[in-house]
């Protein structure tokens, strides 16, 4: 016994798919593996039964070889498959499916990746419900069923990523459900493809290029397969290397599974290390919560992924272990601080919501020896994944190391006795809103535009001054820097620079007066250096009068005096002036604040660069005294 | 000890004088050879004082006769020597006219850099100058080298300048290129050729062609460079300074 595949047909006027758009949206940025582990363990977290228990998740990685790889194909029913995706060959997509499909027919070896969670809800829902685990995960595009407060995604594009990685676009399914189902028994199997639109060989029917792998259950023309059930399913889980154990949870199978961007195939070994150490780097906090557990099985043997085994993310974990014995000030190696950042989460725009909601802030002296992220804080919230590691490198030029974590929402009593409040719900639902797709920051997203009134944007945009600014109290050297120099006097200074492709950011000592943060990187595609940045000053009686922002071309040794003109700049601060003078014959961008005006950011581009050297950015600030208005 | 009174020539120091600070080399060099070619070179009408041309003139004496290991010659305290006890007289001959009184460190710097600094010191850039640009003569003996190159280049003031204070110079195929391509001789050669239309002063296709060079260099590693690949490079960058095409000039 075994499924087959159906695919939806389409008018020939309807629009037709080069290739699946969620995933391409995912793709954006960063499709290494990292995106990949993040989003799978992000969907079994969000999907954890409501018990004391941890979700289980175990990625099994196996190839399959000659005549293991025939019979699994066989099962798969690999011909009728082949049929479609060949017949899609006039697209981009289609045309790498049939090249992974010739290089499965001539190695005679295909490699196969198997999430397996247990402990979490597992494919819920009917066939044709509106709304469910099922059709979110297996049917929707661009839909998400998750809609508790502290899920993790909240776009449904986490789940594009799995036939991303899959070389033929083809994701298994089989679930064991977590709650009864009325008709049918558990397990529930049911497989996915994402092919081009493409014609049949006649041209007579149009295929939509989404095809699912069941059984054939309608009478209705063009119905398409849908779930097999009960022993059926476990004998199609059989062949196919996807039988799972009797607990609810779904395994997810990724058929020909690679790494889009990688630059060779690794072999399993590899990969195996790499997905261990990025679950421990993303989701230590639920791990060592004991919400999540996660481990790899290669070639038949399982490694559990476990914290003791990467102690460069004990620092962090430390925080929390050492909260409450917590000191006011950062006195030895290992001591740990803790603080309060305020967060006022602004009325939701139906009236809802809103309050005055408290991030914490836990701050750990580091030992000498413990260099791997160092200076940067781990963001938090309920979720329990490392949202986002934000390098404060430059803010401790002479200063103390540091590891921090920041606990937002329902993560801010961890480490304490206390249990979240209403407030810290408020907060995670509002930091839920200020993810982007790929979850990996705290920022202004249309998300937050559409559900919050007036006010979202300084609370999201002031987190991470507010860190920069309790962190400098917590690990700077106690001086008062408002004594330095005369005060009327301006002050011209450089502030540092991120070279291409590095993480090479500083900050000038010397640069007493002011601070901030600068960028600039070269932008392939439209051949020109893009770069932004941050400035105030570090004592409030100071205003910034004016910054121009010079583009230096680098040579070996040094810097020359060669400029490179900037062709465009834009401050999105209240305000601000803008101008491009020329200095030294060369175009510079100059921002001219208003009266009063602290805080400056701006953003622009250089001119076209045919020579892509090395340029960096030098920011000079004038800074006074602030006037009185 | 190396103070204004010495820089402006009012003083000298004897090696007794300096006994408590000298080692030895551990073997003797005959200087005499380098004394005599000094001698010919003051005595001479066509070069003055302070002229670049006494750099160029003096550099196949003195790498010659300084026959020394680059090991050797990374040693400072060796052109210490040489300049403040041996030949300050020669020092100040060649560089008198960048004494300031009132900021010493231009001057200073003739006497006293070395090391891995080949611009500075008034010898030490000399000998680099010509072991960084001779060519081995086919017996391989030293008095068979090749130093018409040397002389091109330290006859150059800019030229010399903006190979020896920059990193790239320490690889021979790049100095060697840029002793070829941008020696008077050849760029005279091109401007008469008439290709370009009032191409700028040689000085300035210098500084502006090894700047571009060095921006170059921030994203090649020259070492990774075929030779033909350095000449190319150099080639178009000139090319490009003398079309005033550089793009932002």
């Amino acid at each position: 016994m075994s499924g087959q595949w159906g695919f939806t047909t389409s008018r020939p006027t309807d629009a037709r798919y080069g290739d699946d758009v969620a995933k391409y949206a995912m793709s954006h940025g960063e499709p290494g593996l990292k995106t990949f582990v993040r989003e799978v363990l992000q969907n079994s977290n969000d999907a954890r039964l409501d018990n004391d228990q941890p979700a289980r998740v175990t990625f099994k990685l196996e190839s399959l070889e000659g005549e293991e790889a025939i019979e699994y194909l066989r099962a798969l029913d690999i011909e009728t498959w082949s049929e479609h995706a060949n017949l899609a060959t006039d697209t981009e997509s289609g045309k790498h499916i049939a090249e992974a499909i010739e290089r499965i027919n001539d190695e005679e070896k295909i490699r196969v990746l198997t999430i397996e969670d247990e402990n979490t809800e597992g494919l819920l829902g009917e066939e044709n419900a509106d709304e469910s685990n099922f059709t979110a995960l297996v049917r929707d595009v661009l839909f998400s069923s998750k809609s508790g407060d502290t899920a993790g995604g909240s776009y449904g594009l986490g789940k594009a990523v799995l036939w991303l990685y899959s070389g033929l676009s083809l994701v298994m399914f089989n679930s064991t459900l977590s709650e009864p189902n009325p008709k049918d028994q558990s397990p529930r199997l049911i497989g996915r493809t994402r092919l081009p639109t493409h014609k049949s060989e006649h041209g007579d029917t149009v295929y939509q290029g989404h095809g699912w792998y069941g059984g054939l259950n309608g009478d209705e023309e063009g119905s398409r397969p849908e779930s097999v059930w009960g022993e059926e399913a476990e004998s199609i889980a059989d062949d196919l290397e996807l039988s799972r154990p009797d607990a609810p949870g779904t395994s997810i199978q990724v058929v020909d599974f690679r790494v889009p961007t990688a630059e060779e195939r690794q072999d399993d070994e590899e990969l195996a290390d790499q997905i261990t150490e990025m679950a421990i780097e993303w989701f230590w906090p639920a791990i060592y919560r004991g919400d999540l557990e996660v481990a790899v099985e290669v070639e038949g043997e399982t490694k559990q992924a476990s914290i003791d085994e990467y102690p460069q993310y004990e620092p962090f974990t430390s925080c929390l272990d050492d909260r409450d014995d917590s000191v006011s000030e950062l006195d030895e190696p290992e001591d740990v601080a803790q603080t309060a950042i305020s967060l006022d989460v602004p009325e939701k725009s139906d009236g809802s919501g809103g309050a005055d909601g408290q991030l914490d802030l836990l701050v750990r002296r580091a030992d000498t020896g413990e260099y791997q992220h160092r200076n940067e804080v781990a963001f938090v919230r309920g979720a329990g994944m490392v949202v986002e590691y934000y390098d404060r490198d430059r803010v401790v030029v002479g200063n103390q190391d540091f590891h921090a974590v920041l606990l937002g929402g329902r993560a801010r009593p961890w480490g304490t006795d206390e249990t979240p409040q209403d407030v810290d719900t408020v907060v995670e639902e509002f930091l839920t809103a200020a993810e982007p797709p790929q979850h990996d920051e705290w920022v202004r997203t249309e998300t937050l535009a559409n559900s919050y009134s007036r006010g979202f944007r300084t609370a999201v945009e002031g987190i991470k001054s507010d860190v920069t600014e309790t962190l400098r109290g917590l690990v700077a050297p106690d001086v008062d820097r408002g004594t330095t120099g005369p005060q009327r006097l301006g002050n011209r200074f450089k502030i540092g620079n991120k070279s291409r492709g590095g993480r090479s950011d500083r900050e000038s000592p010397s640069s007493q007066r002011v601070t901030g943060s600068t960028n600039i990187s070269f932008d392939e595609v439209y051949t020109h250096w893009s770069f932004d940045g941050e400035v105030e000053p570090l004592n409030d009686g100071n205003e910034i009068r004016s910054v121009t922002v010079s583009l230096i071309r680098m040579a070996e040794e040094r810097a020359t005096s060669d400029r490179l003109p900037v062709q465009n700049i834009s401050s999105d601060t209240a305000g601000v002036s803008i101008s491009l003078p020329e200095q030294k014959g060369v175009q510079v961008g100059r921002l001219k604040p208003a009266p009063g005006t602290s805080k400056v950011s701006f953003e622009g581009v250089s001119t076209e660069d045919y020579r892509q050297v090395e340029t960096r950015m030098k920011v000079s600030v004038d800074v006074a005294e602030r006037r009185e208005e | 000890m190396i103070d204004n009174r010495f820089l402006a020539g009012d003083r000298e120091f004897t090696e007794d004088d300096l006994r408590p600070y000298l080692q030895p080399l551990g073997r003797s060099i005959d200087l005499s050879p380098v004394d005599e070619r000094i001698e010919e070179i003051r005595a001479g009408d066509d070069i003055d004082a302070q002229d670049s041309l006494i750099d160029a003139e003096l550099a196949p004496t003195l790498h010659r006769t300084l026959d020394l290991t680059r090991n050797e010659a990374a040693d400072a305290g060796l052109w210490h020597y040489l300049c403040v006890v041996r030949f300050p007289e020669f020092v100040h001959y060649r560089w008198d006219h960048v004494f300031d009184p009132e900021s010493p460190g231009n001057m200073e710097e003739k006497f006293l850099k070395a090391g891995t600094d080949a611009y500075s010191n008034a010898l030490h850039r000399i000998w680099w100058g010509a072991e960084l640009t001779y060519e081995e003569g086919e017996s391989g003996d030293v008095e068979d080298r090749d130093y018409s190159r040397t002389k091109q280049v330290l006859g150059f003031q800019e030229l010399a300048n903006d190979i020896l204070d920059h990193d790239f110079a320490r690889y021979i195929p790049v100095t060697h290129a840029c002793g070829d391509l941008l020696c008077h001789d050849i760029l005279n050669e091109i401007k008469e050729e008439g290709t370009y239309d009032d191409p700028p002063s040689n000085s300035n296709i210098v500084s502006r062609t090894t700047t571009l060079l060095r921006e170059e260099l921030t994203v090649r590693r020259v070492e990774m460079m075929e030779e033909d690949d350095i000449v190319e490079t150099v080639e178009d960058l000139r090319d490009d300074v003398m079309r005033k095409e550089a793009g932002w000039a």
